[in-house]
């Protein structure tokens, strides 16, 4: 028998290779498509119904901001909670200890 | 004894080694096959059984018909219809380039692999894990462990045929080099666009790949491999060559372009994009035109020996299998024309339809390669034409009974009562059950036969066959025959060592 | 033919169908968006899109596992595709009590939330786009009948009729209990005596989806949503049931569609 001069094993070890490349080129290309076109372009209903809801909370913070605002109201004056708590032990607002109320305990564990 | 082999005793050398060589991925292929066979048709009798009588069976949930439906079709495709197909085109494709195989050891180790995920994918539907995506039921992990398997059996063909002995190329080996790499095509796509883009792609799309994926696998997978192997036995047990390789080639070319483009039809009314439902629509009718190819170019090469059409097993099987590719594409234009679609999408045509394919078209053509294939690496011969008869006629009868009754008449009529709107649910209940049980009953007879199949397969699995010089032919040789006396070849050599003794 | 010749031919001869049919309308699909009602035309202006999440889309994805798309289909065809729109509870309901006549085809953004659309196999039974909405007419009168009979009125005192919440409502407990008559469907679609729409289901072929069910002992004043007693232990519906029976009350696909949407010649304006 005349001898094969197509079977070389370089040739078996290129078809593998190629063969293999060959078969998963449109998985390749579905991992590009899924990527990189269009890919920003997902419509997400929720994210939508989101951006809807976030305009109502964006609005709900604004009021908000602008009620626990500084204000000046003849004598006294309104300060926001969050200007008070880096002086808030000096002032002696807020206890550092729990402390003992003076009431006894009335509950019994029977 | 001559010092120099002639050509011809070295290629029967080289064809007997290349026989050898792929005896045991082989036969395991077909045997395993066959098995997976005959628990799908197991499988979709159950299912069928329960769209008439609804509580047979009723004492386990993984007998409803959303489990078995699902595991029928999947031990059909992934268990039957691969197998055959890995069989087929390993044997085919090393015999066409004229190369042993150097990897059976790797190729049947592979097989194993894709068995056991068969039979876990099936356990997992049954018990209720599957995915609910039609043909694609297995749990991804096993989907994706199915296609690396692929590579490995698949691999080795397109390696025969790269370092194939110069010369022609056969029309079958086109045909199985394009089935080679649209199975991992097909597969890839079908995964990624209705398995691993969910979250992302829209619900409607999903559904559709799904739909141009089980036509794809259908019309670019096990129909190149049934027509490689028609093209190939035909010519080779006739002893003539094709009709027309022109027209072959045709037929190939129109396969190509065409086929790609159905499987959408099935989402006609749906809101996905209307023109892909009707471009597929147009394209399940052209479909005929690869199927006329076939017919007319096997038809008219087998007739041209008549002889061989009435004693060949393999012939017969090819020749029905190839009438019956005509069979399924004329069917499947006619139920996809949007006027019958309007009838059809939701009939019983549809499942009809399919199993008319894998059953009548795609199995009969792998019977008729196995039937031809087995004997020549086994080194035995079929043991009974009476089995192998009954086998071709018994599939014949279930085929024919879910094509024209179940498919043809059930799925129009089944759809004509399904718009009748003003009737109640209930009547197209009714008017289906006459049908159901006509399914059950074809499938019966194949089972039948599939059985009967199943058992010869094991004998000669087992060496069981016969040994003998003479094929096993369905009428059997005058006493004049080119293959000499008939008789076992251990009681014909002790006689001619007796004769000679004396 | 060359072996060159052949892979550029089988190349060209898939990629192109597989970007036609495939890849360009999967990915153009999936930026396709929801339209926005309008605040002239349809008197509000939010979203026009299904709500479907938690156990309701858990729901869906068991449908899919348990293979009900191969029996009903969801899906109501226009007339070029078939007769759907006209079967009464299919594409809606011809005379919907307070909606009026609400069939309509079945629109993309029907699916959503969902991760399949599964639009059916086959129609051994019957399409359950609608079932929602044609469990609600049932509950509608379900309850009115038993209004009936515990003498309650069905007529306000400005003389308007009670909304069906508010018959509902008036019931309390004794009001139609939606999630069990799925249950019982799921456990034994061929109840005798169990009507539906004033017929017996004894036509249903669907089997019996015990997978559903789990086994518990009959204690107490037993499960509130208990299907039956067998053996001294009831037999209530699993997770899964109650994640498949929250899809199926969802299942909704009728109703007006936003102005932008309408392709009728004489569309109506203020729509809901």
């Amino acid at each position: 028998m005349e001898t094969n001069q197509r079977d070389t094993p370089l040739r078996r070890f290129n078809t593998f290779w190629w063969g293999l490349a060959l078969f998963v080129v449109f998985g390749i290309i579905c991992f590009v498509i899924k990527n990189f076109i269009q890919a920003d372009d997902v419509y997400s209903a929720d994210a939508e119904l989101g951006k809807a809801r976030l305009l109502i909370r964006e609005q709900v913070d604004a009021d908000q901001a602008e009620l626990l605002d500084y204000k000046k109201e003849g004598d006294s004056v309104q300060l926001p909670p969050t200007a008070l708590f880096p002086v808030a032990s000096e002032l002696n607002i807020i206890d550092a200890q729990p402390s003992d109320s003076g009431v006894p305990h009335k509950k019994e564990y029977k | 004894m001559a010092t120099t082999t002639s050509p011809i005793i070295e290629d029967t050398q080289l064809r007997a080694d290349i026989d050898r060589s792929l005896r045991h991925p082989v036969m395991f292929f077909f045997s395993s096959g066959a098995a997976w066979l005959a628990v799908s048709l197991v499988l979709g009798i159950i299912a069928s059984a329960k769209t008439h009588s609804p509580d047979f069976l009723s004492c386990c949930a993984c007998f409803n018909v959303g489990r078995t439906m699902p595991a029928h079709m999947s031990t059909l495709i992934y268990g039957w219809g691969a197998q055959a197909a890995f069989g087929v085109i390993l044997w085919l494709m090393s015999r066409l380039s004229r190369q042993e195989c150097k990897k059976s050891g790797v190729i049947l180790a592979a097989g194993h692999v894709w068995n056991a995920m068969v039979g876990i994918g099936t356990l997992c539907v049954l018990a209720g894990a599957g995915t609910g995506v039609v043909w694609m039921a297995f749990p991804k992990a096993i989907m994706i462990t199915l296609l690396v398997t692929y590579f490995i059996i698949g691999i080795w063909a397109v390696i025969a045929f790269r370092v194939r002995r110069g010369g022609h190329i056969y029309i079958s080996q086109w045909y199985l080099l394009a089935a080679l790499f649209w199975f991992p095509w097909v597969l890839i796509s079908g995964l990624v666009f209705t398995q691993f883009y969910l979250g992302d792609g829209h619900p409607l799309m999903v559904t559709a790949s799904t739909a141009w994926f089980r036509s794809a696998f259908m019309f670019l997978f096990f129909t190149p491999v049934a027509v490689a192997s028609a093209y190939y036995i035909t010519p080779k047990v006739t002893g003539r060559p094709v009709y027309s390789y022109s027209l072959a080639i045709f037929g190939f070319w129109a396969l190509a372009i065409v086929g790609p483009w159905a499987g959408m039809q099935r989402m006609m009314g749906t809101s996905v994009t209307s023109f892909i439902t009707f471009l597929s629509a147009g394209a399940a009718v052209l479909l005929i035109i690869p199927a006329v190819a076939l017919v007319v170019n096997i038809i008219k090469t087998a007739t041209s020996n008549k002889e061989a059409m009435a004693h060949s097993p393999s012939l017969r099987f090819t020749v029905a299998g190839s009438l019956g590719m005509l069979v399924f594409t004329v069917l499947g234009g006619l139920i996809s024309l949007p006027g019958a679609l309007q009838f059809t999408q939701f009939s019983t045509a549809q499942y009809g339809l399919e199993l008319t394919g894998l059953l009548g078209f795609y199995s009969m053509c792998m019977f008729g390669a196995i039937y031809f294939i087995v004997p020549r690496i086994t080194n035995r011969e079929w043991i009974s034409a009476g089995m192998i008869g009954q086998h071709f006629w018994l599939t014949i009868y279930g085929v024919s009974f879910i094509a024209v009754f179940y498919t043809l008449l059930g799925g129009f009529m089944h759809g004509y009562t399904l718009e009748q709107v003003a009737e109640p649910v209930e009547a197209s209940v009714g008017r289906l059950y006459p049908y159901a049980i006509g399914l059950t009953t074809g499938f019966i007879f194949l089972l039948i036969a599939t059985f009967m199949f199943c058992v010869h397969l094991l004998l000669m699995w087992l060496r069981l066959g016969r040994r003998s010089n003479h094929p096993t032919l369905l009428v059997g040789h005058g006493h004049s025959s080119p293959h000499g006396p008939e008789g076992d070849l251990d009681k014909l050599e002790s006689m001619d060592s007796n004769a000679s003794a004396h | 033919m060359t072996v060159k010749t052949f892979f550029y031919g089988l190349i060209a001869s898939f990629g192109l169908p597989w970007l036609v049919m495939l890849a360009v309308p999967f990915s153009t699909m999936r930026s396709l968006e929801a339209p926005q009602y309008d605040e002239v035309n349809d008197e509000r202006t939010d979203l026009y899109q299904a709500k479907r999440s938690g156990r309701i889309a858990v729901g869906s994805l068991v449908y899919g596992q348990e293979g009900c798309a191969m029996c009903h289909s969801q899906v109501t065809r226009p007339t070029y595709a078939g007769q759907d729109v006209f079967r009464e509870g299919q594409g809606g309901s011809k005379k919907d009590g307070e909606r009026g006549d609400t069939r309509r085809i079945t629109n993309a953004w029907d699916f959503a939330g969902e991760e399949r659309a599964h639009i059916g196999e086959s129609r051994i039974g019957p399409d359950l786009g609608n079932f929602g909405n044609r469990l609600e007419v049932l509950a509608a009168k379900e309850n009115v009948k038993a209004a009936e009979a515990m003498g309650i009125k069905l007529i306000k005192e400005d003389k308007s009729p009670l909304t069906r919440q508010e018959v509902a409502a008036a019931l309390g407990d004794k009001a139609f209990d939606k999630e069990l008559y799925i249950y019982k469907h799921l456990y034994n679609p061929r109840n005798e005596g169990f009507e539906e729409r004033g017929r017996e289901k004894e036509w249903s072929v669907c089997q019996s989806n015990a997978q559903f069910f789990k086994k518990v002992g009959d204690f107490g004043q037993g499960a509130k949503n208990a299907v039956a007693i067998v053996c001294d232990q009831q037999v209530v519906p699993n997770d899964s049931a109650r994640a498949l029976v929250s899809y199926l009350i969802n299942l909704k696909k009728d109703g007006a569609v936003p102005y932008s949407m309408q392709y009728a010649k004489d569309k109506k304006k203020g729509g809901k």
